[in-house]
């Protein structure tokens, strides 16, 4: 189960978690301007990475407070949790984390097994 | 009854209990073995080795290992609603009376009909089945098919056991309890921190048990550490995200029903498990060799054969025959010596001056084969004699009598967990294993699970697996699915190379033991047969579990009254006292009706439905949901929900109001009253009382957080009898409340705040959704009981009904009341229930209100909400919600344009009413059409609701 | 015709079912009745600026509860009548009566930038005191919270998910007493959870 942390109640367990979807979604201030492809992009269009994705999540369980997440899809690492308001972050600084290897290789083989 | 006396046991040694002496049975016959013994070790100490039958071809077979790797001594234990299928005899305790019966066989495990499979077994090749019983219909075959495949048979009773769940959290969780995983343990218990060591055998020890070495200091170590907690009999199963792990800890064993377990005693126990740091001591698993005829009973992994002589003193057979890829087998060689036992010869795959171990054998006068395979093995129900013949295809002995056999194929490190928690692995070529490459953060690999320890290694790779390329009898791969290599090779004739594909398609590690005796050698032999590096093949992806996890565990406690989530009203006791029919609302337990003695629920549908009309009702109404929006911006707030104006709504005032989402779509209802000002009291649909405080609180903080408002659910915080009736009022007088109930001053759709009995406050909304004059009497949740009672009391004298849910649904139906969810689905827009007209008056945006001026939502012939009436059907036939509306005169098939969303036959006009949503339906008031369900057609009209009161004028008496 | 005088008792959800025991898992119960305590809500209107609270006018009663909601603190050491600060501005105060309460919470709003709202939810919620050496183990059946690491000392609590309905839980001995503050309509299920599930 995935770990997050809530901004106010620290690091829970995902089970305490409603997921919101993609973060930094501007709600058009004009609805009644805005052409069809505009509201229906603001409706329906997300990004789909592998990789970083910055998303909601609210503390369901607990303070219910909404808060966003940098989490990486692929990896399910999550980097960062912030309050809801603050600006995005900038995505550099979250590279995929390095595992130290315990045993040295002894060949360059690379095990071509499909990842999950 | 049969007694054997455990011919195969050996007169001392063993870590069994020989003073516990206990009786089992196995298809029927007594036998006894001793405490500590599992069920296979107790089955071969009496010389038993025929245990099963293959699933496919129902070969008979015998136990193969002495772990969770094994796949053929699978069996049924227990009776009645206890028993369970394919438990694995070598991991189930022995344990006094147990009854085990073998599978897969008819009418008895030595003379199996279905054998017949086995000798016509080129018909049934890998992937037979997508090529036959195909004309002239599968369902010519399907009856056969389904009873004779499969393996195991489902209990017929329910399981009266229990199972649970446990979370548990440290800082260092040590998979395995063997040599490695003890030794982890104790180095991070005395640095102080908290343990969990899990063990998939019944004792601490691991191999240890039975090679030779002694563990007993580290053991009593271990056991005694106030840092480390040891569960035993608890595999860990799964790897989940950031260091979570199931383990599943076997309690009881699953023996035969006795009073104990009657009990509230736990049978499974899944541990959730949340480490900060996970060690991984799994070891390693042995894998079998492949060469002709390879399964007959009594040819076994040589790590069992030496598991059962040294910790079950039992002696597999007298005249064993040993064959062998890698060095490690060469000690079970003396052992077997000294226990007595004839070693015949040791087949050794390698080349000679390749390994000191087989060099130092000879010295001691064993016979042993160089760069030789067994050729063929005979023997159907046991084997006894084996052939001989070099790797390139001399033959060196015609004929070896023996009464077992047993192979190390070398060793395979347990990498599953490792794999789920995406480490990567390596193809180690001198080991001709898969080993962890690169381990994930907070994680460490000890002990055999790194890679096995060969002992002392010569220039030459410990380990030579070879892969026959003749075929001289059938060579068997994957032995529960009776895989060959043959099978491997049609497999890559038909292109289905890739390693995934190979899996799925000969089902080759699809079977309980999921491959672990059998995966490497199949990738071995896809890799030889396509010419292709191991490391270019890979290995299927890992997943959870690693062994088979019971249904009951994953479940937990949720049954009978747990299964699922129930919400009970603070009027509960009393709508009990009362009669009431409990159905499921969402998540609530709520009267459907009240019916009297002997009376159907249908029936009190109907007299309560008359009764709230003639004179007063009283209904719980408690799960509405309530919400209070307080703030200078609340009523700005609450504007943008609605399609309706909030903005104009005055103090006292009540006001019926319809949320959208964002795509415009209707997704709940409800009356929103101001208190004061700044203070509304917003309800929604009982189905919907957390989900719209949700939906507000999103809003509030995420889109609109510049707005001076706050938002408190207070569903369950009031208790509401609901009053409604001609005589609704009188009853509310007699109650004795502080408010001004004058029909002029206390309109309908207005909200009062007084008090009960002095200082018990209540909220009284004048509204109704039966079209009857009504009060909503609210009062705090504890005294709902009071309330309920006293409204009895005092209403006696109107003969005041209490009426239930179902019975609520006919008297709003009567009135073309709109339920949403009922009346309206995922597409439903305003204007299609008919609320297109007042969003006009208002300027303001609200959400979805510019979803609504899409293509889609403006077309011509969308669903309008309207009513349905069939005058003609009498009160004994029926009409369901659901038909379908097709033309009059249609026959189905027909194109539906539309269905009925309520039906009810109504007392108090006596017909069949409902109300639907029909394509067009407004255009068409009046129109006779046709109402389809189950291959009838019912004539209905479409009519204006509502059906009763037209004028509504009952609404303000 | 004279009327019989009506009875207008309070009752709790468990109503003659409040005490709970069981041996197997060394634990027991007693449902907090109506009466014993209040339950209120207070909830912090928006700051138009971030405001500093006025410390001279008002209790330093109220003004420890302020800095507390605050600071995000999550111990109450009073386990009678404790506060628990359950969002960055919403509190739950558990009091002896209304008057002390409301009397608190306006001196608040009199002194302060931003208002107070105050909701009684003293009936929404049921207050199961649990006690006994197995409470810990019979919690961890169903939540996924580590209560020794995040509940460890007396006046500790934490909000969270215990078999599937949002709790409150409070630690209030060193013993291992527990006491869970639950929504009412979902308390008696959970009392069959804690006592009648293996």
């Amino acid at each position: 189960m995935l770990q997050i942390h809530c901004p106010y109640c620290g690091l829970r367990d995902e089970t305490e978690f409603t997921f919101g979807g993609q973060a930094h979604i501007v709600r058009p201030t004009n609805p009644s301007v805005v052409s069809d492809r505009e509201w229906v992009e603001y409706l329906y269009i997300r990004d789909n990475p592998k990789g970083l994705h910055l998303e909601r999540w609210q503390h369901r369980f607990g303070c219910r407070q909404w808060f966003n997440v940098v989490r990486d899809t692929a990896t399910h690492q999550i980097h960062a949790s912030y309050s809801m308001g603050e600006p995005r972050p900038s995505l550099e600084q979250f590279c995929p984390a390095d595992t130290q290897p315990l045993v040295p290789s002894k060949k360059v083989d690379e095990v071509s097994h499909e990842q999950a | 009854m049969n007694r054997l006396n455990q011919c195969a046991r050996l007169p001392q040694g063993g870590l069994i209990d020989r003073n516990q002496t206990i009786t089992f049975q196995f298809d029927g016959k007594c036998y006894q073995g001793y405490k500590g013994d599992t069920l296979a070790s107790a089955l071969l100490a009496n010389g038993v080795h025929l245990v099963g039958r293959s699933m496919k071809l129902h070969r008979p077979r015998g136990v193969l290992s002495a772990g969770a790797e094994e796949c053929n001594a699978l069996m049924h234990i227990g009776e009645g609603g206890r028993s369970e299928p394919n438990v694995r005899a070598t991991l189930q305790p022995l344990c006094e009376g147990i009854k085990a019966v073998s599978q897969n066989n008819w009418p008895a495990l030595g003379f199996d009909i279905h054998a017949i499979l086995d000798w016509t077994a080129g018909l049934w090749p890998a992937g037979f089945y997508n090529k036959t019983f195909i004309w002239p219909s599968w369902r010519w075959y399907e009856g056969v098919v389904r009873a004779v495949a499969g393996l195991g048979r489902l209990p017929d009773e329910d399981d009266p056991d229990h199972y649970t769940q446990q979370t548990y959290h440290c800082d260092v969780l040590v998979c395995g309890g063997g040599r490695a995983g003890m030794q982890v343990a104790m180095d991070t218990a005395q640095s102080g921190k908290k343990v969990l060591l899990v063990e998939q055998d019944g004792e601490l020890g691991g191999s240890a048990l039975w090679d030779g070495s002694d563990i007993t200091p580290l053991r009593q170590a271990v056991k005694q550490s106030h840092n480390i907690k040891v569960l035993c009999n608890a595999t860990a199963v799964a790897y989940f995200d950031h260091h979570w792990v199931t383990v599943s800890e076997r309690l009881t064993p699953s023996c035969t029903n006795d009073a104990r377990s009657e009990a509230l005693s736990v049978r499974e126990r899944l541990w959730k498990i949340k480490a900060n740091h996970i060690a991984l001591a799994t070891g390693a698993i042995e894998q079998p060799i492949v060469f002709p005829n390879n399964d007959r009973p009594g040819i076994m992994l040589a790590s069992a054969v030496r598991q059962y002589l040294n910790r079950y003193a039992v002696l597999v057979g007298r005249k064993i025959a040993l064959v062998t890829n890698n060095d490690s087998i060469y000690d079970l060689a003396y052992e077997l010596r000294k226990a007595g036992a004839v070693v015949l010869c040791i087949i050794d795959s390698r080349t000679a001056g390749s390994s000191l171990a087989a060099e130092k054998a000879v010295q001691q006068g064993f016979t042993v084969y160089y760069r030789a395979l067994p050729r063929n093995t005979r023997g159907r129900l046991r084997i006894n004699s084996l052939s001989v013949e070099s790797l390139d295809g001399q033959l060196i002995e015609a004929r070896v009598p023996c009464d077992a056999l047993a192979m190390s194929g070398a060793w395979q490190p347990a990498v599953h967990l490792f794999s789920q928690a995406r480490g990567s692995l390596r193809y180690d070529e001198s080991t001709a294993a898969f080993v962890p490459d690169r381990i994930p953060d907070n994680m460490s690999v000890t002990g055999d699970a790194l890679g096995f320890d060969y002992g002392q290694l010569t220039e030459e790779h410990p380990v030579f697996r070879y892969i026959p390329k003749h075929q001289l009898g059938r060579q068997w791969v994957d032995f529960q699915h009776d895989v060959t290599l043959k099978d491997i090779d049609i497999a890559v004739q038909e292109e289905f190379v890739s390693i995934e594909h190979l899996k799925r398609y000969t089902t080759a590690g699809m079977s309980v033991d999921q491959g672990k005796t059998s995966n490497i050698n199949a990738l071995t032999a896809l890799a030889e047969r396509l010419q292709k590096p191991i490391p270019e093949i890979g290995t299927t992806t890992f997943r959870p579990f690693y062994m088979p996890v019971t249904l009951g565990s994953l479940n937990g406690g949720r049954k009978g009254e747990r299964y699922a989530l129930a919400r009970t009203s603070p009027l509960h006791n009393q709508l009990e006292k009362a009669g009431a029919e409990f159905w499921d609302y969402g998540h609530w337990r709520r009267p459907a009706a009240f019916p009297r003695a002997g009376e159907s629920v249908e029936n009190a549908m109907q007299r309560e439905a008359l009764a709230v009309r003639q004179s007063v009702g009283i209904y719980d109404g408690s799960p509405l949901g309530k919400i209070e929006v307080r703030g200078p911006d609340a009523a700005e707030f609450l504007n943008r929900f609605y399609i309706n104006n909030i903005l104009t709504l005055k103090v006292g005032k009540a006001r019926y109001g319809i949320m959208l989402n964002e795509k415009g779509i209707v997704i709940d209802d409800g009356i929103v009253c101001c208190l004061e000002p700044g203070f509304y009291l917003v309800h929604t649909t009982s189905g919907n009382a957390d989900t719209i405080y949700a939906w507000m609180e999103e809003w509030q903080q995420c889109e609109w957080p510049n707005l001076d408002v706050v938002i408190c659910a207070v569903t369950t915080q009031w208790a509401n009898c609901t009053l409604q009736g001609p005589n609704a009022r009188r009853v509310l007088e007699k109650l004795g409340t502080t408010l001004d109930l004058d029909n002029v001053r206390f309109p309908h759709m207005s909200i009062q705040s007084g008090f009960v009995n002095g200082d018990i406050p209540v909220r009284v909304m004048r509204a109704s959704f039966t079209g009857e004059l009504g009060y909503e009497v609210n009062i705090p949740a504890n005294y709902g009981d009071a309330l309920w009672q006293n409204l009895l009391e005092v209403g006696a004298e109107w003969d005041i009904t209490p009426y239930g849910v179902e019975s609520l649904m006919i008297l709003r139906t009567e009135k073309g009341y709109l339920h949403v969810g009922a009346d309206t689905d995922g597409t439903t827009v305003p204007d299609d229930i008919g609320w297109g007209g007042p969003i006009k008056n208002k300027k303001a945006d609200f959400i979805g209100r510019r979803s609504l001026a899409l293509q889609d939502n403006t077309k011509s012939d969308r669903f309008h909400f309207v009513g349905i009436e069939c005058p003609s059907l009498t009160r004994s036939e029926s009409v369901l919600s659901g038909s379908h509306i097709i033309g009059i005169g249609e026959q189905a098939p027909a194109a539906s344009q539309g269905y009925l969303t309520s039906a009810f036959y109504s007392p108090n006009i006596n017909q069949w009413i409902g109300l639907g949503l029909v394509r067009g339906g407004r255009e068409r008031i009046g129109e006779t059409v046709g109402l389809f369900h189950n291959g009838s057609v019912q004539p209905a009209k479409i009519v204006e609701p509502p059906f009763f009161d037209k004028e509504g004028g009952r609404l303000h008496v | 015709m004279s009327k019989a005088a009506l009875i207008w008792n309070p009752v709790s959800p468990f109503e003659g079912r409040e005490q709970r025991g069981c041996n197997l898992t060394r634990m027991s119960a007693r449902v907090r009745s109506p009466g014993e305590m209040m339950i209120h809500h207070v909830h912090q209107g928006k700051i138009a600026k971030e405001a500093e609270y006025n410390e001279k006018n008002c209790s330093t009663e109220v003004a420890a509860i302020v800095k507390s909601v605050h600071a995000g603190e999550k111990t109450s050491a009073d386990t009678d009548f404790p506060v628990f600060c359950i969002s960055p501005r919403e509190c739950l105060m558990v009091s002896k009566s209304v008057h002390s309460l409301q009397e608190k919470v306006s001196r608040l709003n009199d002194v302060s930038d931003f208002p107070y709202y105050t909701t009684d939810l003293s009936d929404r919620y049921a207050v199961i005191k649990l006690s006994g050496p197995g409470v810990a183990s019979a919690l961890a059946r169903g939540t996924a919270v580590d209560l020794e690491g995040l509940c460890r000392d007396v006046g500790s609590y934490v909000q969270t998910r215990l078999f599937n309905r949002a709790v409150i839980i409070h630690r209030v001995s060193m013993v291992g007493d527990f006491d869970i503050y639950v929504d009412r309509s979902l308390s008696v299920q959970l009392m069959i959870w804690l006592f009648d599930a293996p």
